[in-house]
């Protein structure tokens, strides 16, 4: 199974993936995780520590750095996988796509995006799930380019600007024969979020409740997982990855 | 000034640019907001209406040099393009945008392409005001080569430091004006020392909620008054930039 989750920046998108990769994880599947954000911090949710994250190969990095040019040709993804992935908590495998963090001396032009393409649609799904957490905003989402039969995740705040993007995520989900989609009312203060989002959407949306645990854990770079595995927003993402595994759904 | 406003996803880029370009255009200046984030925000943050569309057909075309191949066409006085191609908002503000992402088929870097060959041609006349996607890849890939400052937001998440941080990095050949963004009380961003501190405030959230502009929802904010200090603060580096003859 593959799951890319996506919404506007700073919904949440990396605390949803990271959580529900770890949850997954936990309940006997065999995860990847793909960090498509090009300033790739994935890591602190999946329980690995910050300095460590902030150092974490890249696949593109690696890539330019050993002199591989778009010619040559495409490297195996599962030998990526190996050379480059990280084991992070739980047993999920880590991979980041690119970190972008410095001007450049070398052409990578596009690299970020296609890096993400390549590594999610290339990596088998067959006996493991493949989950991608994507750069903020539409962009990556169309770069991506999930197929049918996979899923989307679209998160959203209560801001009108994140309900937006959502509902063009939904839509262009959709226009790519998607039928899986779900949203994600986060940060939820009030029952009306979640339903105003549902009606937006059209989709099934579920409620993570705005969560001190949550805070703390951003502001540490932690993962909310090991600040409080029972807290309420982990509880949420509990039943969106059950949600997710339901084939009936 | 030609000011980019970077930062993490949610830190509160859209918020503080269309504050400050609607601050500008009240003190006297003439205001171009550039709206450079494929994803709809900036126009709500201002109080203009989105559009998805960029700019009008027969006007974009393949340029070599230009942002990912496309520029003007030609016959089209790119110095004009600023006046021409914008849309009036409150406070005398023009809105400049080359187009959103609304369907998965939409491209919208040719106008990109068009809308930084107007940028480079628009002259000291006017203040630009550019607010940029979420993250490290714009900068790294030419949009934010307009500006001479840039106003880097930074909230009190690690992961946002870390943004920052990254950021600082990428645009270290211009002046930065770090501005943490939504402190909660006592808070205090992570790695980078803020010259402008904005407090998180809920009448901000809510109008956030709405889509209205913080200046017509909420014009009492502290987060109005930080952003007036940071006017004035990007105004003084613009006069000191000036006397060094840059």
């Amino acid at each position: 199974m593959k799951i890319v989750v996506t919404g506007k920046g700073g919904v949440g998108k990396t605390t949803v993936s990271g959580t529900l990769a770890r949850l997954l994880a936990l309940a006997g599947q065999s995860v990847v995780a793909i960090d498509c954000d090009p300033s790739p911090n994935l890591g602190t949710t999946l329980g690995l520590d910050p300095p460590v994250v902030e150092g974490l190969p890249a696949v593109l990095n690696e890539l330019v750095a050993s002199g591989h040019t778009h010619n040559d040709p495409k490297p195996d993804p599962d030998d990526l996988l190996a050379r480059f992935g990280v084991d992070a908590a739980d047993g999920v495998r880590l991979v980041v796509a690119a970190r972008i963090e410095r001007l450049p001396n070398t052409c990578m032009c596009c690299g970020s995006h296609r890096t993400t393409r390549e590594l999610f649609s290339d990596l088998a799904a067959q006996d493991r799930v493949v989950l991608a957490d994507l750069e903020a905003g539409l962009n990556d989402l169309l770069w991506a380019h999930p197929k049918a039969g996979d899923a989307v995740v679209v998160v959203a705040d209560s801001s009108a600007k994140a309900v937006e993007i959502a509902r063009r995520a939904v839509r262009i989900a959709r226009a790519m024969g998607i039928e899986r989609v779900v949203g994600v009312a986060n940060h939820s203060a009030d029952p009306e979020q979640a339903e105003h989002l549902r009606s937006v959407l059209e989709v099934p949306v579920m409620a993570i409740p705005d969560d001190p645990a949550v805070a703390e854990a951003g502001y540490r770079g932690l993962a909310p997982l090991d600040v409080d595995p029972t807290s309420p927003a982990v509880r949420a993402i509990e039943t969106l990855a059950g949600r997710l595994m339901d084939l009936a759904w | 000034m030609r000011v980019v406003v970077v930062g993490s996803g949610g830190a509160g880029k859209s918020v503080i640019s269309g504050l400050l370009a609607r601050l500008l255009a009240r003190s006297g200046r003439r205001v171009l907001a550039v709206d450079l984030d494929p994803n709809p925000g900036l126009a709500w943050s201002i109080g203009v209406a989105p559009s998805d569309e960029g700019l009008p057909e027969g006007v974009v075309t393949a340029r070599e040099g230009g942002l990912y191949g496309w520029g003007l066409a030609g016959g089209i006085d790119p110095a004009e393009g600023a006046e021409r191609f914008s849309t009036p908002g409150p406070d005398g503000v023009r809105y400049l945008c080359p187009g959103k992402i609304a369907r998965a088929d939409h491209v919208v870097t040719h106008s990109l392409g068009a809308v930084q060959a107007i940028l480079d041609a628009t002259g000291p006349s006017w203040d630009i005001v550019g607010d940029i996607e979420a993250g490290t890849t714009c900068p790294y890939e030419g949009y934010t080569r307009f500006a001479d400052q840039a106003v880097v937001v930074v909230t009190q998440s690690w992961r946002s430091g870390l943004a920052a941080h990254r950021l600082s990095q990428l645009l270290s050949d211009i002046p930065l004006t770090v501005v943490a963004s939504q402190l909660a009380d006592g808070g205090q961003p992570g790695r980078l020392d803020p010259a402008i501190r904005v407090p998180f405030d809920p009448a901000v959230a809510q109008a956030e909620r709405r889509g209205e502009p913080t200046l017509d929802a909420c014009p009492d904010s502290p987060v109005v008054r930080a952003v007036e200090d940071l006017m004035g603060l990007l105004v003084a580096k613009e006069s000191a930039s000036g006397q060094l003859g840059r």
